[in-house]
Parts: structure tokens; C-alpha cells; sequence
């Protein structure tokens, strides 16, 4: 038994090597081919990278019909052609700011009331399924003051309030921004960020 | 005998704690951030889990002492509003830069009262200080709410520091007396005064919000 044993040993050590050897041998084969698949892209890469100047340069109407102003064309493409292909990032907007759609809107009041010659008092009245508890002012996009809701009034001098248009309300749930007010024509037009009402 | 007791003995421990548990937990928890700005002002903001109409009381104290009018630095109670919000601000007196304070909440439906404790730096008073929503009238500076803002002290501060008008908003300073500040549509940032101006005003008291009636500025230029 113990002789039938070491043989199989021995087939098994012999069959391993075999194993091993061709792993290595197919392996050795296989690397090259994967190293030469690698640089080929790169080439391509650098390729497209000079092609891509040639086709944005062609301003060649542009000469022909204007042929006393020969000595411009001659520098603009190459400034010009890299401003273009690169827009200008849009500011975010509050709404896209806080991830408010625009879908759901609701109108609200807002009334401002001199107190003296020195202040003038903004108050809100926004619908109760918001269950909103905090607004702030901003104006031109200038953070303001803020007050809790529902009574909270905004002191500010006169001048603030002469161009309602011109304010922004953010309004807040648990320390969240869920809405974004806007004061127009005496009411308060209020997008609301998705799922608020329905919560 | 004895290995009965004691899993008897286990048992009834383990209903006390069962029973116990509700009567130690409040009936209703609250959760707020102290906020500290410039100038040593404060915003505590939070929310009381049992929601609106709820008493609530801030107590700011010194920092490992007992409670007397010595110790106390500021107090004040509010009605929780929507959501169980509340909002405290105010403003630190200068005497307390450099102090550990303790941030006490309590109130109605909270069997007990939560601590939060915070080391105020040497802050300095300078026109930076002045958080948005005030103005500069003459020799002193305003907040909105401060109620100094009345027609007397504007004229004094006119009177001790010349007839200027600055209002400060998104931390810009506006020039009120600008013969085109006749709207908002003045109140861009392109028509702000110019901050290494703002730095080079020498004024003399400040009126914050609420709490504390007036401080003076330090004597020194920003520039």
C-alpha cells in the first residue's frame, strides 16, 4: 500500500510540474500579445489629439469674402479655435442649488410695513403643508437675515424692500432647504422641492 | 436552593430595568448646534421632538461652576415654533473671550436639561464683528433688531461721527447717502464699498442683537 501510495506521488508531483511548466510556457506566450494590444491605443490617442485642431480651423469663408481684412485670419485660428470648444460653465441657479425641480409651485403672501423712517418689516404666509419653520432673506443673491416661521418678521431698512422682484426667500424644513420663495406682483410664488407636500 | 434564588433574583433585575427604563428616559428629547461667529455672536439652533408651542430655556453659564447671577452669563426662554424649532442668538461680551462656557437646554416635556460646553477664543470687536442686517450710522453700528436703533441714539452717533449711513449685507458694507442708492437694485456688489475702507473705520460702539445692550469696538485699525 505504501509503494502504491509513493507512486501516485510521484504521478502527482510529475503531473504538476507539467502543469506548471505549461502554464508558464502558455503564459510567456500570452503577455507579449497583450503588452503589443496596449500600444497600439496610445498611437491612436496622439492621433486623434492632432486631428483635432484641423477640422475647427475653418474659417476659409471668411477671407474670400472679406479680402482687405487678409492679415487677421491668419492669427485668430489658433486663439480662437480654443475658446470655442470650451462653454462657459451656467452659474447655478437657487433652485438647481438646493435640487429643486420647479414642478410643484404654490403661492403664498408676503406684506411689508414701515415701522419708522428708519425700518420696514417683512412678514410671510406660506400654506401650513410645508411645514416650514425657518426663512431666510436674501437680496441680489446677499444673504440678509433670518427669522422662525410662522411669525417671524424681518426687520431692514426701507430700501430693501423697493424692489421686491429683487428678494429671495429660502425656506426651511428642520434645518433643510425645501423651498425657494419669490416676491412678485404681491404674492409670494413658492417652488417647492419634490416629495415636501406629499410627506 | 441557591441557584434559584439567584435566577429569581436575575429575573427581577432584569423587569426593573425593563420597567425603569421609560420613567429615566424624557418624555420628549431635543437636539441643537451652538453656532460661534465673529465677534463672539451665537446662534443655537434645534428641535424639540415634542414639536410646537413648547417652552424652552437656554442658560449659559461658566464652565464647571454653580449656577448664581455671578456665574450666569445669559438666559432667555422662547416658545418652540413649527417642527419644535428654536432659534437663540446673541452676542457675547467681550469679558468672555478666552472662557469655557456651558450651553444648557431645558424645558417643557425634557426631564432633563442637556449640556453642550464651548471654549470661546480671544476674539476681537472690530467692524467685522457686525453681522449682516446693520448699519453704520455715524460713530456706531447697529443691528436691525437692536432695540438702540431709535431715532435719540442715531442722532448722537450722527452728531459724534459725521453724517454717514452704511448697511451691511452677504458681508458687504453699502454707502446709504450714495446718490444712487435710491433702490435695491443699488445693493450689488459691484456698488459695495471697498473692504481695506471698511478695514480703516475707527468706530466706537457697537449695538448686537438682543442680549447684551452695547460693547465697544477695539480702539485698533484692521489695516
Amino acid at each position: 500500500m505504501a509503494k502504491i501510495s509513493k507512486k501516485k506521488k510521484v504521478v502527482a508531483t510529475a503531473t504538476a510540474a507539467l502543469v506548471a511548466v505549461s502554464l508558464a510556457i502558455g503564459g510567456s506566450v500570452l503577455v507579449p500579445k497583450k503588452s503589443v494590444q496596449n500600444v497600439v491605443p496610445p498611437i491612436e490617442q496622439v492621433a486623434i489629439i492632432e486631428q483635432t485642431p484641423v477640422p475647427s480651423a475653418t474659417p476659409k469663408p471668411l477671407p474670400s469674402k472679406t479680402p482687405k481684412a487678409t492679415p487677421k485670419p491668419t492669427k485668430a485660428p489658433a486663439v480662437e479655435v480654443k475658446v470655442t470648444p470650451t462653454p462657459a460653465p451656467a452659474p447655478l441657479t437657487t433652485l438647481e442649488l438646493f435640487g429643486i425641480s420647479g414642478k410643484t409651485i404654490v403661492e403664498g403672501t408676503y406684506a411689508i410695513k414701515k415701522v419708522d423712517r428708519n425700518k420696514s418689516e417683512l412678514s410671510i404666509d406660506i400654506p401650513k403643508s410645508l411645514n416650514a419653520d425657518l426663512y431666510e432673506l436674501y437680496l441680489n443673491g446677499q444673504y440678509v437675515d433670518k427669522q422662525l416661521l410662522p411669525n417671524g418678521r424681518i426687520l431692514a431698512p426701507p430700501l430693501i424692500f423697493t424692489v421686491p422682484e429683487l428678494i429671495e426667500l429660502r425656506i426651511f424644513k428642520l434645518q433643510e432647504v425645501i423651498a425657494v420663495g419669490k416676491l412678485k406682483d404681491g404674492k409670494l410664488t413658492i417652488a417647492v422641492k419634490d416629495g415636501v407636500i406629499s410627506e | 436552593m441557591n441557584k434559584i434564588l439567584i435566577k429569581s433574583m436575575c429575573l427581577a433585575l432584569l423587569f426593573c430595568f425593563v420597567l425603569a427604563t421609560p420613567i429615566f428616559v424624557s418624555s420628549s428629547s431635543v437636539n441643537y448646534n451652538v453656532n460661534l461667529y465673529e465677534g463672539g455672536r451665537i446662534d443655537i439652533t434645534g428641535n424639540l421632538s415634542s414639536g410646537a408651542g413648547k417652552q424652552i430655556t437656554l442658560l449659559v453659564l461658566k464652565n464647571n461652576v454653580g449656577i448664581s447671577s455671578s456665574t450666569i452669563v445669559f438666559i432667555d426662554q422662547q416658545a418652540t415654533t413649527t417642527n419644535g424649532t428654536f432659534l437663540f442668538r446673541f452676542t457675547l461680551p467681550s469679558a468672555l473671550r478666552g472662557t469655557t462656557l456651558d450651553f444648557k437646554i431645558g424645558g417643557e416635556d425634557l426631564t432633563v436639561s442637556l449640556q453642550k460646553t464651548l471654549t470661546i477664543p480671544d476674539f476681537p470687536i472690530n467692524i467685522n464683528s457686525v453681522e449682516n442686517n446693520s448699519v453704520r450710522v455715524g460713530i456706531d453700528a447697529y443691528q436691525m433688531e437692536s432695540s438702540y436703533y431709535i431715532a435719540d441714539n442715531v442722532v448722537n452717533s450722527i452728531i459724534e461721527g459725521g453724517n454717514t449711513i452704511y448697511y451691511k449685507i452677504g458681508d458687504r458694507w453699502y454707502n446709504l447717502l450714495d446718490t444712487r442708492a435710491t433702490s435695491a437694485e443699488f445693493l450689488i456688489p459691484a456698488n459695495a464699498v471697498n473692504p481695506t475702507t471698511v478695514s480703516a473705520w475707527l468706530l466706537d460702539t457697537w449695538y448686537p442683537r438682543g442680549g447684551f445692550g452695547s460693547m465697544k469696538f477695539d480702539p485698533i485699525l484692521l489695516y
